[in-house]
């Protein structure tokens, strides 16, 4: 089975199946440079990912693992589309996987999941931030994601009064 | 390990993919939350919100437009104190609609000033014009206008003037002068609608003649309804553009299906989406669709007026469509449209159509040309269908078993509910009213295995062994069963019983969606469903 070392920002490194690391997107791509630019078909490739910490890389490669057979998405799809695959993902071990992360993990694995490409997970981590936005006021917003509002002067009321226009019946 | 605040990817590029999905309310909250959050909040509230609407109708004795010139100024005032120009703040409204009463000077004023203003950030327009206003537009009226952003136009003339018909031909405005000065501003136009009222038929050429010396280089939507001369009809098949999709509004009095091909055949190689709509046609019509080596979806919708109003496909053949997808067809009363055109196609070739995947009949009322014979057909001609949505009313209980009896391959079911009481639960169960009514007396359906007598059964859905997506719709809830004051028999007894006898049995079902039906099944039920299939319900 060919392989692949894929390292973390701090150095940790990970050996996972090429088959399972091609179906992130960004993986596929280093993966298929690495084998134009090697002279030796056999080499094993490996990818510094320098902007993902260990802890976080472990989490993504546990969820590619688990849903390795899954039909691949495609990466631009139209919105109505996009969201009716994010429903139909979203199965019992998804829940049990983010159950215990805080949300700034969660905010990792978004960053994770876009930068190698990964929809299926990109969507169930946003997923679960927006509940954490949807039907919340300004204030609970910001205390959820330990924000502190930086408009100056007049700003914040004055998107306030822009609010106002279009109210949804 | 990087938060929210010290990570500019996390704002740049993921903010805008959280919020792609939330609501209108919610992204107001956001833009208020921090000023990282404030751009991309904005930008994804601009395509999320509706229109603002300028103009308000109302009705005494006639229906009116309200001239709102009040609420432009207001918007305008509102806007400009947040200074938008500066690349910071964005403008988070781009839609509007605008709705003049009349094209008063002030209004023009007011209106060039709006656009002038706001116009290079507006993505979708929609000006309705009443008839009443002797408006004079010159040529170019509004100046150095730029809507490099504007995406969708839709241009509607004349409001309310069906109610005065002996004014339209007296009447010659120079609104093809506006037309042309919003379609000559907006060069990356990709959506345009035109319409007006049937009685004008001087303004359908003045609009044509208008695209027609237009460069659309960019247009991909066009949207027609209004009745149109043989002149019209060949102008708009020398128009400037390749379109992807084409809505047609069928009107009388004058259409010639001669015209029409020729029009179909100047968007042969890229129309993927045809829309036929017959609105009033006071004779029978036989459209041909030529070869049209794109098209993917063919849609026809007939809210019929009058007996004598027929329409029929006349030579037609799949062979000429290589790549159609969909049929999509709606109110297409027995009497009005003639489907055997799609059914039983003439000739040898083009009789079956491999690359069909979603076919969806919605006939609202007297569908019993739909008969058994015609589902079973449908499996004859269309062997790669995927997809079916129909309607399930008290008058075609039928259709349902007819399904579940001949089209045991679909993967995903759209079904339609309307006025049909109980009768649901014994279609989708297969199980005969009077064992329905004692199973349900009894509670025994609850209670687990039963030995019925096969030979009482009707195919159910569990004959539908592939099925992975369904879908249950309906005017069910207590509420909209008094807005259109039906009564109760048209309240769907969501339904225990479909779901003991059939649903729990599907292990294949990943998707069930109830919509508008959910109060009436009880809590366990629902978590008892949602250990099985993934569960969905819409409200």
């Amino acid at each position: 089975m060919a392989l692949v070392r894929v390292i973390s920002s701090d150095g940790a490194a990970f050996l996972v199946s090429q088959r399972l690391a091609k179906r992130s997107g960004k993986l596929k791509t280093e993966i298929e440079t690495f084998r134009k630019s090697s002279d030796n078909s056999e080499a094993q490739p490996e990818i510094r990912i320098v902007t993902i910490r260990a802890e976080i890389l472990r989490l993504v490669l546990q969820w590619l693992q688990q849903h390795q057979n899954d039909p691949v998405l495609p990466a631009n799809q139209n919105e109505q589309d996009g969201r009716g695959d994010a429903e139909m993902g979203q199965s019992q071990w998804d829940r049990d996987f983010l159950a215990p992360m805080d949300l700034g993990i969660v905010m990792e694995l978004i960053l994770a999941a876009n930068h190698l490409e990964v929809k299926g997970l990109l969507d169930i981590t946003c997923k679960l931030v927006e509940s954490k936005i949807t039907g919340r006021t300004v204030d609970e917003i910001r205390t959820a994601f330990k924000l502190k509002s930086d408009f100056k002067g007049n700003e914040e009321e004055q998107t306030r009064l822009e609010n106002r226009w279009c109210v949804e019946n | 390990m990087y938060t929210l605040e010290t990570h500019p990817l996390f704002v740049d590029l993921v903010l805008e993919k959280l919020f792609q999905y939330l609501p209108e309310k919610d992204l107001k909250s956001c833009r208020l939350v921090c000023t990282k959050w404030y751009a991309p909040a904005t930008k994804a509230l601009q395509r999320a919100c509706k229109p603002i609407v300028f103009g308000i109708l109302y009705k005494i004795n006639l229906i009116r437009i309200r001239p709102d010139l009040d609420t432009i100024q207001q918007f305008m005032n509102a806007m400009s104190a947040s200074q938008y120009g500066d690349i910071r703040r964005e403008l988070p409204f781009v839609k509007f609609d605008i709705r003049p009463y009349m094209l008063a000077p002030p209004f023009m004023h007011l209106l060039k000033q709006f656009l002038l203003e706001y116009g290079s950030a507006m993505q979708s327009l929609n000006i309705k014009l009443a008839f009443e206003s002797a408006d004079d537009f010159s040529k170019d009226c509004f100046g150095p206008l730029e809507l490099s952003s504007l995406k969708s136009l839709e241009f509607c003339n004349s409001v309310h003037g069906e109610l005065r018909p002996s004014l339209i031909t007296s009447m010659r405005t120079s609104r093809g002068n506006l037309l042309e000065s919003i379609l000559n501003a907006a060069p990356f136009l990709e959506s345009l609608s035109l319409w007006c009222d049937s009685e004008n038929i001087v303004w359908p050429r003045d609009a044509i003649n208008v695209l027609k010396d237009m460069k659309l280089r960019y247009l991909q939507n066009l949207k027609i309804s209004f009745p149109m001369t043989d002149d019209c009809l060949i102008s708009l098949s020398e128009i400037n553009a390749q379109l992807t999709s084409l809505t047609f509004v069928l009107r009388e009095p004058m259409f010639n299906p001669e015209e029409f091909k020729q029009i179909l055949d100047s968007q042969r190689n890229t129309l993927k989406t045809l829309k036929l709509i017959d609105l009033q046609c006071s004779g029978p019509k036989i459209i041909e669709i030529p070869f049209m080596s794109q098209l993917e979806t063919l849609e026809i919708e007939g809210t019929f007026y009058g007996e004598n109003s027929t329409m029929a496909l006349g030579n037609f053949s799949y062979a000429k469509l290589p790549k159609l997808k969909r049929i999509l067809l709606s109110s297409c009363h027995k009497i009005n449209f003639d489907l055997n055109a799609i059914l039983y196609t003439s000739g040898n070739k083009g009789t079956v159509c491999h690359t069909l995947e979603e076919f969806q009949f919605s006939l609202d009322h007297n569908c019993c040309d739909l008969s058994g014979n015609c589902v079973r057909r449908l499996k004859q001609v269309f062997p790669n269908l995927r997809k079916l949505s129909v309607i399930f009313t008290s008058e075609a209980k039928w259709v349902l078993n007819s399904v579940f009896e001949h089209l045991t391959s679909l993967s995903e079911l759209v079904i339609n509910v309307r006025k049909c009481g109980t009768s649901i639960d014994c279609a989708l169960t297969g199980i005969p009213p009077n064992m329905y009514e004692h199973l349900v007396r009894t509670g025994m359906y609850k209670l687990g295995p039963l030995s019925l007598d096969p030979r009482q059964l009707l195919p159910s859905i569990t004959n539908l062994k592939g099925l992975k997506y369904l879908e249950i719709a309906g005017e069910t809830d207590a509420n909209s069963s008094k807005r259109f004051s039906y009564n109760n028999s048209n309240i769907v007894p969501f339904t225990e019983f479909s779901v003991y006898m059939a649903f729990l049995k599907m292990r294949r079902l990943g998707k069930l969606i109830f919509r508008q039906t959910g109060h009436h099944l009880p809590q366990d039920v629902i978590t008892k469903l949602a250990s099985t299939v993934d569960f969905v319900h819409v409200k």
